[in-house]
């Protein structure tokens, strides 16, 4: 069948999805570890635990924000 | 991020292609350009276009433009995905039941027409679609003489794919071939769906996206009086070569790429109530006869219907 490896038939365009599907989970994965730290000291904290050293100052870690945009939406119907 | 954007007639109905990212203007018109070509060679409404001077060549191997020659594919692919519900080669049984020229894009369903009992729908035993194939070293088209080739919705979601993919070197793009959508872009932002309803006025429920295809298919547009008296219009049941009644006004379908979505939406609404979901791995949104909405939580990670 010469329709095999059609990338806009379905298999190329799948297999690209998932690997993008794939670096987004690996992405989301580092940045909910890096979370999982901070959530980890908080606790300890809370449970009474001494900082090491009480003049070192306090470092607030504030996710990045990410840039707000928003796309005209689309609309699908019956053709 | 701005886009822009270009909106036109094809197709019988419009098509807008909309991209952000320099030089999107000369790329929007060469896709303008690409989808205009197409539409004059696969409307089976004009006599002298290439799909319907193939329909009616005694020959069984013809030479086929490029386009021709994926649509054929398409035509192909659909059978092998649904099993021979979606079926491509149904031209006599839709002008047999009195679609045989162009209708506007949003004509109303004819009021007080019967209609026959809910019936699932089903392959074709003729399956011409499996008797049809592509030589591309060759760039010809193969297949019985006799076995027409219908484009119709999979020429749009073909289009949209072939377009989307010339965009998709940009910050976002996003192509519309009548409702076949193809969307994505290197920025990878997220964008709104809404989906019509049956009657073309509504909102009827809305999805999130950043990179794929939506198509929706239904039964209530492009509908008419049949010769018989009843109401007719252009899903065809393969097994019963008449319109397909299955209790299913209209079927949404998510998917990597709009042939894909498109497959799976006329698949939904063809096979009915009682698996209309199965079709349905990457989500979509079901309209039932009595005007229920049902959205279909996705399977596979690409999209989460927002709820109707």
């Amino acid at each position: 069948m010469a329709t095999g490896n059609d990338p806009v038939l379905g298999e190329k365009a799948a297999a690209k999805h998932r690997a993008v599907a794939h670096r987004r989970q690996a992405h989301a994965a580092a940045k909910s570890r890096t979370v999982e730290t901070e959530v980890g000291t908080s606790s300890a904290q809370e449970a009474g635990a001494e900082p090491e050293s009480e003049s070192e100052p306090e470092v607030e870690v504030q996710p990045e924000p990410e840039p707000e945009v928003e796309l005209e939406p689309l609309t699908t119907g019956q053709s | 991020m701005r886009e822009a954007r270009l909106e036109f007639e094809c197709f019988g109905g419009r098509a807008v292609v909309r991209a952000a990212g320099d030089g999107t203007a000369g790329a929007l018109e060469r896709a303008r350009a690409r989808l205009l070509d197409a539409h004059c060679r696969l409307s089976r409404f004009d006599h002298e276009s290439e799909i319907s001077r193939l329909n009616r060549d005694p020959r069984f191997e013809v030479p086929a433009s490029e386009v021709l020659r994926r649509l054929v594919a398409a035509v192909v692919i659909a059978g092998e995905r649904s099993g021979g519900l979606v079926d491509g080669t149904l031209l006599s049984e839709i002008e047999r039941a009195g679609y045989v020229e162009s209708l506007p894009p949003r004509q109303p369903a004819p009021a007080g027409a019967e209609r026959p009992p809910f019936l699932s729908a089903g392959p074709s035993d003729r399956a011409d679609w499996a008797a049809v194939r592509v030589d591309q070293h060759a760039g010809t088209v193969i297949r019985p003489p006799g076995v027409r080739i219908d484009g119709g919705g999979l020429a749009k979601g073909l289009l949209a794919d072939l377009v989307g993919e010339d965009l998709s070197g940009f910050a976002s793009f996003a192509v519309d071939c009548c409702g076949d959508l193809r969307l994505g872009g290197t920025a990878g932002v997220e964008r709104r769906i809404l989906v019509e309803g049956p009657d073309g006025s509504d909102q009827v429920g809305k999805l999130r996206l950043r990179d794929g295809a939506v198509a929706t298919s239904g039964t209530s547009r492009r509908s008419w009086i049949g010769p018989e008296g009843g109401r007719a219009h252009q899903i065809i049941d393969p097994r019963s070569g008449r319109p397909a009644f299955t209790g299913i006004t209209q079927a949404t379908a998510v998917a990597p790429t709009a042939l894909l979505a498109e497959v799976y939406a006329k698949a939904a609404l063809l096979v009915g109530p009682g698996g209309a979901a199965d079709w349905l791995p990457y989500g979509g949104l079901l309209v039932f006869d009595g005007g229920e909405v049902e959205p279909v939580p996705a399977r596979h990670e690409l999209a989460l219907p927002a709820g109707a």
